[in-house]
């Protein structure tokens, strides 16, 4: 019976009604309070209706913008919900989990049906999911149209419920009440909480409508977002979709920038429901123009032609050019190959062996080139599909192959190394092909199908000496879908395939090819360079997308790569003994494990950005391995002495080698990073690249004249805080850590 | 020598279709309409459950973890165990799935699992554990609850949420529209189903990884 009474007071957008009722009276306190006596719900205990309420990991309170209210305006009112450290609320779209808070507003007792407005959320990971919501206090803010009669005072109720997470998830709720006098003249007094209300007004999204921006398809599974804002620079851009189905939450956005336009790559949804409008809310730092930090934005979704990789309209245009010339060079790419040492020389042999097998037959040498060319571009097909079935395997396997992924963009950076260093000549593999490859030849067999197979052969054997190029055109063929990978290939080997197939029309053209010489190694080393470039272009954007310190663990890793490289050709070349050889590669393997394990970044990926500065009065940022770190100020010590929270301080600089050997073995360290989450410590980094004062300062007070200094601050005991050693080590951060009460308790 | 060409031939084409059948066999997130992912887990009584044995039949995938406050509002007000028994009363099979990590929230033990279904009068078909998150990631399981249905053709029919009401307030089940329910009323019926995928809600699934 009650329940029908609580019913009534919930907007229809909240559940479904079968009637169309229009809410007279409401008892709502009466009907709540009934209904949790009679169900006995655990949690949901209510007081006595209040301004503010403090429920697990959440306070709450309802706020009014002004001491009184005039009557037939509307009014502000917001419900300020600040959570715990570590702990967050969600906005309107939750994203993968999770649930908005849900708010039903009620004046002198009569529910009045009003949406929240909901201030700039942030981009929030956990775990493998992708959250929007706040890590910090926000005010959910509503225009309540108070009442033209309105005398005397008037009753803003607020029935609200919220779920808090961290990791696991509470549900809270609670029933708000504020009477506020009325007051007929046209005087307005701002409330106490009147510079909250501003604060947070500034932070609800503008309209973007006024925004040149585009929104055009990459291919079947992502989207180009393009923002033209001629001569700003944008540090940060990040999508925030409005609702279910517009991109993929845990995708990674990737942010390119030129000097007109900032691009942001989106990936589509993978499963239903899909969203036929592009909405959400972009987020930028610096700021938009008109100083606001988010806009909303709606587009019209492009449909992608499934058929097709090939997006629509201009880009397509663009792309289908640059696709072009991607297949020039791969055709230009295979005809260089024919100039590698160890392939040139067959040519020839081939030829003649053509020659010898058709006898005088010129129909028969054609048939035999063909066939042997047919060999070179299946055996490429082969490879191409190959690469797909690895890229399969390796996205169910959870490896992402993009160039938005920075390990992926390392390995290729340390490929490109290693190829490199092959054409220089610093060592050489794959002896045991050409060893394999004189018998081969030897093979005597009339028929095409030798031709043919020799020609699949004849690709193997080249791979000592082509897998530089080989390497490039995996890489990228590893990227991009199977149709085009494919024709790619397909370019590649016929470009291998062109001579053989022109010699065996006209044999008599042997002679004119030069003689296999010095030249091939010139050759072959000044190949190296554009590899290096590539390398180069690689690392740039490996740092874009992650730190400059994972920088510079990948270019140690280069050169511990290219060390153990020499080290192999130095020491174990191709001619030594099997044995030898065999604990030469031994070595190798174990080595590029170790550059392998040094250069990979520990974390997935970064967030582009770092919104939380937006949203707490602090500024902060993320790094690498995920942890927020706060920005040391004086002010924000002297507040965290009150927070009755642990708090770890890393005194660093860029310059400072111990800093960076510390920072990735203690922060790298998974067991440490939840310790810190367990225990709720709060992270301050106290940057010294750059003379500050401050900071100075505060190294003075530990008598200290430089960094590292990690210092950790506890709770009730503030004026002694742990000063942990120069050179750190795990053992030492766990043990006082473990020292620490769990934040629960 | 000829042989040797061949050998490497066929083994080039072996390597390359044993990698091809590998990748199609792993496929995160199911599409409506996609046929279900295959799997084999172990239930209470310790015994391997897979989804080939109930072939042909309607089946219901629940996905569950008994500390998270949204499928303890559909466990405290009876609603997930009514819909259970009425259904598998009509002959669906329902399967809860339990895929909370060891050391993760509602990860329980065989024993807990047993008082946990007696307590609340649960009836589902089987109730099966997947520590590893391999199937709750073969089919892009969210939430608790997150619910599936496979029609009897073995293809994808519902995917989603249980209902159309995200509160956590129990009395919220009231008067909800439940997106199960009309899946299988349409299925039984043979007809189409309406609503095919829906956006769950819930408590994130406590994966292990």
């Amino acid at each position: 019976m009650s329940a029908t009474f609580f019913n009534r007071c919930i907007p229809e957008r909240y559940r479904v009604m079968k009637q169309e009722q229009k809410n007279t009276h409401c008892f709502l306190l009466t009907a709540i309070l009934l209904f949790s006596f009679v169900m006995g719900l655990a949690k949901e205990t209510h007081a006595l209706p209040s301004t503010e309420i403090q429920q697990p990991h959440v306070r709450a309170q309802l706020l009014s913008e002004h001491e009184t209210l005039s009557p037939g305006v509307s009014e502000m009112f917001a419900l300020r919900l600040i959570p715990e450290p570590s702990w967050h609320l969600y906005w309107k779209y939750s994203g993968d989990s999770g649930a908005s808070p849900l708010l039903t507003w009620l004046i002198n007792g009569q529910s009045v049906d009003k949406d929240v407005t909901w201030p700039l959320p942030e981009r929030i990971q956990v775990g493998s999911f992708v959250n929007y919501g706040y890590r910090d206090e926000v005010l959910l803010l509503v225009e309540l149209p108070i009442p033209q009669d309105a005398r005397g005072e008037v009753t803003i109720g607020l029935d609200a419920e919220w779920l808090v997470c961290q990791e696991e998830c509470i549900p809270g709720n609670g029933i708000f009440s504020l009477s506020l006098p009325v007051s007929t003249d046209k005087q307005i007094i701002p409330s106490k909480d009147a510079p909250l209300f501003e604060k947070f007004l500034r932070r609800v999204p503008t309209d973007g409508s006024d925004l040149s921006l585009h929104l055009s398809p990459v291919n079947t599974s992502s989207l180009r977002l393009t923002l033209s804002e001629p001569s700003e620079l944008t540090e940060s851009l990040i999508f925030i979709p409005g609702g279910e189905g517009v991109i993929q939450n845990n995708a990674p956005q990737l942010l390119t920038r030129t000097d007109s336009t900032a691009e942001l790559i989106l990936q589509r949804p993978k499963v239903e429901p899909f969203s036929s409008v592009f909405h959400g809310i972009i987020l930028k730092t610096p700021p938009f123009q008109d100083g606001s930090m988010g806009k909303s934005i709606s587009l019209q979704y492009p449909i992608a032609d499934a058929g097709s990789a090939l997006g629509d309209t201009n880009s397509t245009q663009k792309d289908t050019q640059y696709f072009v010339l991607i297949l020039m060079s791969a055709f230009i790419g295979g005809l260089i190959l024919n100039l590698m040492p160890c392939v040139f020389p067959v040519l020839a042999i081939k030829i003649l062996g053509f020659v010898n097998k058709a006898g005088k037959k010129h129909s028969s040498i054609r048939a035999h080139g063909l066939a042997f060319g047919l060999g070179v571009l299946i055996s490429f097909w082969v490879l191409a599909v190959l690469i797909r079935g690895i890229r399969h395997a390796g996205e169910a396997l959870g490896w992402g192959f993009q160039l938005q992924n920075p390990s992926f963009v390392a390995l290729l950076v340390l490929l490109m190394v290693a190829v490199a260093l092959n054409l220089f000549g610093v060592f050489e593999f794959g002896a045991s092909l050409q060893r394999i490859s004189s018998q081969v030849d030897s093979a005597d067999d009339e028929r095409y199908l030798s031709s043919f197979l020799s020609g699949i052969l004849a690709t193997l054997l080249a791979t000592p000496c082509t897998a530089p190029f080989m390497g490039s055109a995996i890489a990228y063929g590893i990227q991009v879908d199977l149709i085009r990978s494919l024709l790619v290939f397909s370019c590649l080997g016929l470009g291998l395939a062109t001579p053989y197939v022109l010699l065996s029309l006209r044999p008599n053209l042997l002679a004119v090819l030069p003689k296999p010489g010095e030249w091939m190694i010139t050759f072959k080393q000044l190949m190296a360079f554009p590899i290096l470039l590539t390398a180069l272009w690689l690392l740039w954007v490996f740092e874009q997308q992650s730190s400059p310190e994972a920088l510079l663990w990948l270019l140690l890793a280069s050169i511990l790569l290219a060390f153990s490289l020499w080290m192999y050709g130095r020491f174990f070349p191709v001619t030594a003994s099997r044995h030898k050889q065999r604990v030469g590669i031994l070595l190798l393997v174990i080595l590029i494990s170790i550059s392998g394990f040094i250069g990979l970044p520990q974390s997935e990926i970064r967030e582009n950005e770092t919104s939380s500065s937006l949203f707490s009065q602090y500024e902060a940022t993320r790094d690498s391995y995920g942890l927020r770190w706060i920005t040391y100020t004086e002010e924000l010590m002297a507040s965290l002495r009150y927070a009755e929270t642990p708090v770890y301080v890393d005194f660093t600089a860029a310059w400072c080698v111990t800093c960076q050997v510390n920072k990735r073995l203690i922060f790298g360290s998974k067991p440490i990073r939840d310790l810190f989450q367990k225990k709720g410590v709060i992270l301050v980094k106290a940057d010294w690249t750059t003379e500050d004062p401050v900071i100075t300062r505060a190294l003075e007070m530990f008598d200290r004249l430089g960094v590292p200094l990690n210092v950790l601050y506890l709770p009730g005991d503030w004026d002694n805080p742990v000063v942990l050693p120069v050179v750190l080590t795990r053992g030492v951060v766990i043990e006082q850590l473990n020292k620490l009460p769990d934040k629960d308790s | 020598m000829r042989r040797f060409v061949l050998t490497v031939f066929f083994l080039t084409v072996f390597f390359l279709s044993s990698i091809l059948s590998f990748a199609s066999a792993t496929q995160a997130e199911v599409q409506i309409g996609a046929s279900a992912p295959q799997f084999t887990a172990s239930d209470v009584h310790g015994v391997n459950q897979s989804l080939d044995q109930y072939k042909g039949k309607i089946i219901v995938l629940e996905w569950t973890n008994p500390e998270c406050p949204y499928v303890v509002k559909h466990y405290q007000t009876g609603n997930m165990q009514q819909l259970q028994k009425k259904y598998v009363g009509l002959g669906v099979v329902w399967l809860t799935i339990n895929s909370s990590g060891e050391n993760k929230q509602g990860n329980l033990s065989t024993e807990e699992a047993k008082n946990y279904l007696s307590e609340k009068a649960a009836v589902p078909t089987a109730y099966l554990f997947d520590p590893s998150g391999t199937i709750g990631k073969s089919y892009g399981a969210k939430t608790t609850p997150h619910m599936f249905i496979i029609n009897s053709a073995g293809t994808v029919a519902y995917a989603g949420a249980i209902d159309d009401n995200s509160s956590s307030r129990h009395s919220s089940v009231e008067n909800a529209r439940n997106f199960v329910a009309e899946a299988l009323d349409a299925l039984l019926a043979d007809q189409p189903v309406q609503t095919a995928s829906t956006k769950a809600y819930g408590c994130s699934v406590k994966y292990s990884s």
